[in-house]
């Protein structure tokens, strides 16, 4: 589905708008959307909203053999995902260059300023390290992907628990939940991205600008940055001049801005664990909102499933019981077998048929199609009678190709006995034809 | 009400974390259902039942691909996303699975040359995955204002060793199970929609797995109308 | 006049057929079409077999590898199938077994010669066959190795499509296929055990109606279960006579 086009009145609208430093949603120039981080019941697994942007992060491990480089180095792996469900425009499988383009800014901000100590993910040098897989769904798109990403990559890998490994001469012992409680990743620093979206030639500036806002825009500018207020990378991108005074600014924001964000992560995770470690109830299903309308949950319910039984007996019961008789096969030669009549092969009789259409052409367009009931219900009697002879001249054929360990003599007397069997049931079928005509 | 529930939740505490017993196999784990979530799709809910977890969003009826459009209906196409990694043959044949429920009550004649899309999320899974992409499903079709001839629901049903038939099964559960059955079910008459198993069993045996599918469909499409009501409440 | 009225109304044509129970060619509802079975000696492999069911024809090859030894031998029949459905009149399957009792990998490759429908009970059946047939094969060739083909149970595919939303067909052709509006798989074994209900989708079934087709599903094993007897009986002293040639 094509994205929906942005007219040039409400384009106008919003330009005008941000020159008087109002924007649609309240908020000033330099707000944030209100950001809420939600843990599932797994551990590596959350949904950071950003407003209404929403993205899903889920962190996976496994041990693999290390690059050969990087010999004592474990893998740190990002992939984010543009699912449909986020925008129609989105399609699924391709590689677009929004894409690319987030996936690579995500790598720079995470994996490139050492955030995660990969060193620590190392099990048996140059043999088995891990591999951190970080997953991230974009569910809702409504502007400012990459921050809503960064936040949810950078929480899920501070929630996530790999399982313990312990190392006894070659021999790696991996321990489940219960034998051991899986141990955190080691993170030196949180870096964030903070995106500005710059304006007529650089006038104006927002922070985390929306979907509406990111379609005005005349640059993007993305900062990431940790709380120590070092700069992990830093990115302009739509091919806008800024000065460096308007760098300097942006990073002081960036610098505030983070600063903000990473508490409210922390906060998040203690108040997670809290509850984990208390044996509260925790999960997805304690992050709907109960006051809103649209939300709805239901106890756990019983089922009354005393009378299962009963129904499938009745309805057993109740059901005709197959049939006692079957039909009994017919062996042909050593090795092939048949059951059922044979009216059905057309293989054979394919020329035959072609050559109906030709010679009867045009009398054949009276025949009602009542007619052909009766004439295909006289075949299945024909077929029926003699109906293990009936086998097309192209199957016989193939006998012969295929049994290459029979003595030839004896194959070609049975096709001999076969064919004169043959004919005489090929008889009532052209009587059948000519009857047609008739009609 | 609210204080009722949140009540309530405190006496079934054990149910968030999964961790404790669930007592007789006959019963459902609580469900939770969020409709209208998401801001860019047409209809979107997200449904949990037990710590298992599906995002739905719904697209249409919309443009459609001239190579994919049908004359005389709809073209529906449903798109599920695994949590970790790149979909595989078992998303694909899920996908096709339900994409044929949706297809037996949609009433895709209403809208030829359209398209009709379901997108569906994994969230997490923790048993009776696919008895609940298909409840998802069903919420977002209902919330997107697809005309529809039923609703349906999804049931999953797993047989011990011993016989023992558990509604609603946890991962757990259907790992160790003999056999574990999905059905999905129409509203109106509680006809099979959608069958697919894995593992042994008999033909009693699966008779009671459909009747005891039957009891449980009940309760869900009483959640689906009572989670409905409180949406189109006045209050 | 007849073939215009098909290619215009496929539906209606078909309607007035199922009105009077019979199929487009006169076969009753509840009757399977002709089921042929050839053990055929592909050089190549360890057993192979070619099913003929009405027009669908499948041609199925097993080869037996010495591979690591599967690590989960509990495996009793383990059955993966991975069907890729084609509109194509070639098709390919691979089916990827292994038992219990088995050392070794068998790799069996199947192709589709013609496609008319009901492909996965012929499918099934030229496997189950295919691996009798490897059995005896094996058993004599490889005396000195301790290897035994050991197969357990013989699954058997009944495949009924619906139309209307009450009729039901079993063993129908491709355009029948193409033409219903549902269909439905089972899966049996010699004990009458389930080991598929597969509906995928399409119209809604009550449960008597697919104790009905259950039914179908007894009759059409037990007719399969003799066919395949018979000529695994009449394969068995003719194995003999050509291996010994060989050796």
């Amino acid at each position: 589905m094509k994205e929906t086009p942005l007219s040039n009145c409400e384009r106008r609208f919003l330009l005008r708008a941000i020159e008087e430093k109002k924007r649609l949603d309240g908020r000033q120039t330099y707000d944030y959307r209100s950001i809420r981080v939600s843990f599932g019941t797994d551990y590596g697994c959350c949904v950071v909203e950003l407003g209404k942007t929403r993205v899903l992060g889920q962190v996976s491990c496994e041990l693999v053999s290390p690059k050969l480089n990087r010999a004592t180095e474990g893998i740190l792996f990002f992939n984010l995902e543009l699912s449909q469900m986020a925008a129609p425009a989105f399609e699924p499988g391709r590689q677009s260059d929004l894409l690319v383009k987030l996936n690579r800014l995500l790598e720079r901000c995470l994996r490139n300023s050492k955030c995660i100590d990969t060193e620590s993910l190392c099990v048996v040098a140059g043999e088995k390290v891990w591999q951190i897989r970080v997953d991230l769904h974009l569910l809702n798109h409504d502007g400012n992907i990459i921050d809503a990403a960064s936040i949810a990559a950078i929480v899920a890998l501070c929630h996530f628990r790999r399982p313990d490994v312990s190392v006894q001469g070659d021999e790696v012992t991996l321990y489940a939940p219960e034998e051991r409680d899986p141990v955190p990743l080691s993170i030196h620093h949180m870096p964030i991205c903070v995106s500005f979206a710059f304006f007529q030639q650089g006038m104006y500036l927002l922070v985390d600008p929306n979907e509406r806002e990111e379609r005005v825009m005349d640059g993007l500018l993305v900062i990431a940055m940790n709380k120590h207020r070092e700069i992990c990378t830093i990115q302009s991108s739509g091919g806008i001049m800024l000065l460096k005074d308007q760098v300097l600014r942006c990073s002081k924001i960036a610098g505030v801005k983070v600063a903000e964000i990473t508490e409210l992560i922390q906060k998040a995770l203690e108040n997670d664990q809290k509850v984990r470690k208390e044996g509260g109830k925790f999960g997805f299903a304690e992050s709907i909102a109960n006051q809103r309308i649209t939300a709805f949950k239901m106890e756990k319910a019983p089922v009354d499933t005393s009378d299962v039984e009963e129904k499938a007996e009745e309805i057993m019961a109740e059901a005709e019981p197959p049939p006692e008789v079957i039909a009994e096969p017919v062996l042909w030669t050593p090795g092939t077998a048949q059951i059922g009549e044979g009216v059905e092969n057309t293989w054979g009789v394919l020329e035959d048929s072609e050559k109906e259409g030709e010679d009867e052409g045009g009398s054949d367009e009276a025949v009602l199609p009542d007619d052909v009931k009766m004439d295909t219900a006289e075949v299945s009697n024909v077929g029926s009678q003699d109906a293990p002879i009936v086998l097309s001249d192209s199957e016989e054929e193939e006998m012969i190709i295929l049994e290459p360990d029979k003595n030839p003599k004896k194959i070609r007397t049975q096709i001999v006995s076969a064919k004169q069997e043959k004919a005489p049931s090929k008889k009532p079928a052209r009587k059948r034809k000519k009857k047609r005509i008739v009609n | 009400m609210e204080r009722a529930i949140q009540a309530d939740a405190k006496v079934y505490s054990e149910a968030g974390t999964e961790s404790s017993p669930r007592g007789s196999g006959c019963s459902l784990r609580h469900f939770a259902c969020e409709q209208n979530l998401l801001s860019r799709p047409d209809g979107s809910a997200s449904f949990l039942q037990g710590d298992t977890s599906v995002l739905a969003g719904v697209y249409g009826p919309a443009e459609v691909k001239v190579s994919k459009e049908i004359f005389n209906k709809a073209t529906l196409e449903v798109i599920l996303r695994p949590k970790i990694g790149l979909p595989g043959v078992a998303e694909k044949s899920r996908e096709r699975l339900i994409r044929n429920t949706c297809e037996a009550v949609v009433l895709g004649a209403l809208h030829p040359r359209t398209s009709i899309t379901v997108v569906l999320q994994v969230v997490s899974d923790a048993g009776s995955l696919l008895a609940c992409c298909l409840n998802a499903a069903c919420m977002a079709l209902v919330d997107a204002g697809v005309p529809m001839r039923a609703l349906f629901c999804g049931v999953t049903c797993a047989l011990d060793s011993d016989g023992t038939l558990v509604l609603d099964p946890t991962a757990k559960q259907e790992k160790e199970a003999r056999a574990v059955l999905t059905f999905a079910l129409d509203s109106v008459e509680q006809k099979l929609l959608m069958s697919t198993t894995k593992g042994l069993y008999s033909d009693a045996e699966l008779q009671q797995c459909l009747a005891a599918a039957q009891a449980a469909s009940q309760h869900v499409f009483r959640f689906y109308r009572e989670s409905l009501q409180r949406r189109y409440s006045k209050s | 006049m007849v073939v215009r009225f098909k290619t215009v109304e496929p539906m209606e044509y078909y309607r007035r057929f199922l009105k009077e129970n019979c199929h487009t060619n006169g076969r009753e509802f509840g009757k399977f079409r002709t089921t042929t079975v050839n053990i055929v000696p592909i050089s190549t492999t360890d057993g192979s077999a070619l099913v003929k069911l009405g027009n669908t024809t499948v041609v199925y090859g097993v080869k037996a590898e010495f591979a690591k030894p599967p690590t989960d031998t509990q495996v009793a029949n383990q059955f993966i199938a991975n069907v890729t459905e084609n509109s194509q009149i070639i098709q390919k399957e691979d089916f990827c077994v292994s038992s219990g009792k088995l050392p070794w990998f068998l790799y069996c490759d199947l192709i589709c010669l013609d496609y008319d429908g009901n492909i996965l009970d012929a499918c099934t059946f030229a496997l189950s066959v295919a691996l009798k047939n490897v059995k005896t094969a094996l058993a004599e060739v490889n005396l000195k190795k301790k290897g035994y083909l050991n197969i357990r149970t013989h699954p058997v595919v009944t495949f009924i499509a619906m139309f209307d939303g009450t009729l039901l067909i079993v063993d129908c052709t491709g355009e029948e296929e193409h033409l219903a509006i549902g269909n439905l798989t089972i899966i049996m074994d010699e004990e009458g055990k389930l080991c598929c209900f597969h509906k995928p989708g399409g119209s809604g079934l009550t449960g008597a109606k697919f104790q009905d087709s259950m039914n179908h599903a007894v009759t059409r094993h037990k007719e399969v279960k003799q066919i395949m007897e018979e000529v695994i009986n009449s394969m068995k002293p003719k194995k003999k006579v050509t291996f010994s040639k060989q050796i």
